[in-house]
């Protein structure tokens, strides 16, 4: 008789505790069994945190500041040096000129008697954290009290900057045009797409006969031709906002018509029609029912997307259509690399290649996985 | 037939006369309409207050499109629907609107005394909503959030036979049966007159319909509930309505009490419809009435009355003229030429 008193209490208590799991906890969890994707994403906040939020404070001198070392080859942190002594502060060895007397051209060597300890948060050149906050603590550099010291990890460009604090800076561009035109393709993709799904008749037709214009469209004469109609004149941060949009309207055609599909389906649903029973706005319907329904699909597409906008960028940029110097993008950065002379001359100018390539691969990766995750199918 | 029966009626809530739902049949390039599904066509019938009324009929007669198409879920052909509205009224006395003339505030409004049930338990749930959000929706769209709400989703849970704790849940945690009774949570959330019952038990098996059955007959009395309960199964129907309504080819072809028309139908098609209902007695002899030929087709119907190429009782007067729904003994309405004139074999209650 206790017994059947006592088993249903527990049983009760149990269920008590016992949490829901809600769908994005399902995602959450499935998503952490995937290590790739995971430590894509961390390779990814590393990319932001120290290429969009601060490279100010990452890089150890400005996007701008000119050095009297043009072209110089990059100098590389040692621990031992060429007595074979070794210190636990890495150091970088100075650089001497030098003219080639076959070639007449100038160029720069190691001088391995000259050593240039390297300091953790060191003091440099002014700047504003954040545009905001004033500082002058750089996360690595030389001694400040030399001032002929310099540190240039990915050697340096014709006019004799930092290759490495420019990589970064650019990265700020690159990065943040990827965020950015995906946001406006996922506003107009969505919109569109489920306006055109949810009331169907003269809307579907005409969003859906635009789509089918822009995909019947060869896509890279029409970047030539847009990138070419952005007026020379105009300052570089209206010529960055509008190759993000032009970016984002040239491709939304796809989303959108994914999302009216979803829409499609969805808006027959009977919760859909429950709502509606009850006196749910189109409005309420739209946001409340059916978008929730279309975005695990949407948030993979966008994921996926960031990187080909990226590209897309560079691409643009390095064939001079896009951003043009003196903002400082990837792509602007690669049009440094568009000669053999220079390749040949100064090969550290391609060091910008594998931080777009671990970006991309990143992303397709984090991608992959939110898919495998958000798939209602796999188990 | 309405003009002389129901007016009188004092305590009737919802009045349905020639209700009308035509839906387009388009064909070729250019999507011409070549003609009309007559899904609903000149409909009438009435719910009185605190009142299930059974709507039955084979699938595809048009028994659910009438049901949302009084709430204008499709909007009407033609007809009138009064109602006797509540909400709307600004007095507190209960007011005869007319749902079809009313605009989207007002009919906004009159959705707070109607609410629906529907058929598919699993479908008619938001899976990405919690218990709490589907539950609330209703009071959400219609302002009603306060600081008592979460005790009152708990109130209506524990009414319907769920738990308190179940709240935070997701549809997909629970049985079909423990889905229904969240929609019917759900439909009583904002203290409505009336609810549209579609097919609320087809989806479950049978003996959670019984449970599902008997909470609707409960609520029912605790709520003062009319139910127009949408159904195919005679015996469901038979179980929980007080008056039912035979529906044939989007047409009324009967309407009377339950104990009335299920041992006397007045109607060829309810007799025939009556004997197809299987009773657990071995020893009774089948007299089932296999009905020759198909279901008029809703597209392309038969002239005259739209029974007759099944009928066995047909005459020539059937091939010709439509019959009207008539009231052929109190509160007994059918829609036959000869209803009262044939001798009709019906079912025993048991």
């Amino acid at each position: 008789m206790t017994d059947a008193v006592a088993i249903p209490m527990e049983e009760k208590k149990k269920d008590a505790v016992k949490i829901s799991q809600s769908y994005w906890s399902l995602v959450w969890w499935k998503f952490k069994r995937n290590r790739l994707a995971v430590v894509a994403a961390f390779i990814l906040a590393g990319y932001y945190i120290t290429c969009l939020i601060f490279p100010e404070f990452f890089a150890p001198y400005s996007k701008g500041l000119e050095s009297d070392y043009i072209e110089a080859r990059p100098t590389y942190p040692h621990f031992v040096d060429a007595a074979g002594s070794f210190s636990l502060r890495p150091f970088v060895y100075g650089l001497d000129e030098e003219i080639d007397v076959a070639t007449r051209s100038r160029k720069f060597v190691v001088n391995e008697s000259v050593k240039y300890p390297l300091y953790f948060f060191v003091e440099g050149e002014p700047y504003k954290l954040l545009g905001l906050i004033p500082a002058k603590t750089h996360f690595f550099g030389t001694d400040p009290a030399n001032p002929d010291a310099k540190v240039f990890l990915l050697g340096t460009d014709r006019l004799g900057r930092d290759q490495f604090s420019r990589i970064l800076f650019g990265g700020r561009i690159s990065l943040f045009i990827g965020l950015f035109s995906v946001a406006v393709f996922l506003f107009v993709g969505v919109t569109l797409g489920a306006a055109s799904g949810y009331y169907g008749g003269a809307t579907d037709i005409v969003v859906m006969r635009i789509t089918e214009l822009l995909s019947a469209f060869p896509q890279e004469p029409l970047f030539l031709a847009l990138g070419a109609a952005v007026p020379v004149s105009w300052p570089s941060t209206r010529v960055f906002f509008m190759v993000t949009i032009l970016l984002a309207l040239i491709q939304w055609g796809g989303l959108a018509r994914q999302v009216r599909g979803l829409v499609l389906s969805g808006r027959e649903e009977q919760y859909v029609l429950a709502a509606r029973s009850f006196g749910a706005s189109d409005r309420r319907i739209i946001f409340n029912h059916l978008i929730p329904a279309t975005m695990s699909h949407v948030i993979v597409i966008a994921t996926l997307k960031i990187p080909g906008m990226i590209l897309l960028e560079t691409a643009l940029s390095f064939l001079g259509l896009g951003l043009v110097p003196p903002t400082v993008s990837w792509g602007t950065l690669l049009q440094n690399a568009n000669t053999v002379r220079s390749i040949s001359a100064a090969p550290w100018y391609l060091f910008v290649t594998p931080f777009i390539l671990f970006a991309i691969l990143a992303y397709n990766l984090l991608g992959d996985g939110l898919r495998d995750a958000m798939d209602p199918y796999s188990k | 037939m309405a003009d002389n029966g129901m007016v009188k009626d004092k305590d009737i809530l919802l009045e349905v006369k020639g209700l009308k739902k035509y839906f387009p049949i388009t064909g070729g390039m250019m999507r011409k309409v070549v003609g009309y599904v007559k899904a609903v066509d000149d409909v009438n019938f009435f719910v009185r207050e605190g009142e299930t009324l059974g709507l039955v009929g084979e699938s595809g007669c048009g028994k659910t499109t009438a049901g949302r198409a009084v709430l204008r879920l499709y909007e009407p052909t033609d007809g009138e629907v009064r109602f006797k509205s509540r909400a709307l009224s600004k007095s507190g006395k209960p007011e005869w609107v007319s749902l079809r003339e009313l605009n989207k505030e007002q009919l906004k409004t009159v959705y707070q005394d109607i609410s629906m049930i529907f058929q598919d338990p699993i479908g008619s749930l938001n899976p990405r909503m919690t218990v709490y959000d589907i539950i609330t929706e209703p009071l959400l769209i219609h302002n009603k959030i306060g600081p008592s709400t979460e005790e009152h989703v708990i109130q209506l849970l524990q009414r319907v036979g769920l738990r308190p704790e179940h709240i935070r849940r997701y549809p997909h945690e629970f049985s079909g049966g423990q889905r229904q009774r969240i929609g019917i949570a759900r439909s009583l959330a904002l203290n409505p007159q009336l609810i549209i019952c579609d097919e609320p038990v087809s989806a479950l098996d049978v003996s959670v319909q019984a449970q599902t059955l008997n909470l609707l007959n409960d609520l029912k009395e605790d709520f003062n509930l009319a139910y127009i309960f949408v159904a195919h199964d005679l015996s469901v129907v038979q179980h929980i309505s007080d008056r039912v309504a035979v529906m044939y080819v989007g047409r009324i072809a009967e309407m009377a009490e339950s104990i009335d028309l299920y041992s006397h139908p007045l109607h060829p098609y309810t007799e025939a419809l009556m004997s197809s209902v299987p009773r657990p007695n071995p020893r009774l002899k089948k007299q089932r009435i296999i009905m020759e030929g198909d279901v008029a087709d809703p597209g392309n119907p038969p002239p005259g009355c739209l029974f007759h190429p099944r009928c066995r009782y047909v005459q020539d007067r059937c091939k010709t003229e439509v019959p009207e729904l008539r009231e052929i003994k109190p509160d007994h309405y059918a829609a036959c030429h000869f209803a009262g004139e044939l001798d009709l074999k019906g079912v025993e209650m048991g």
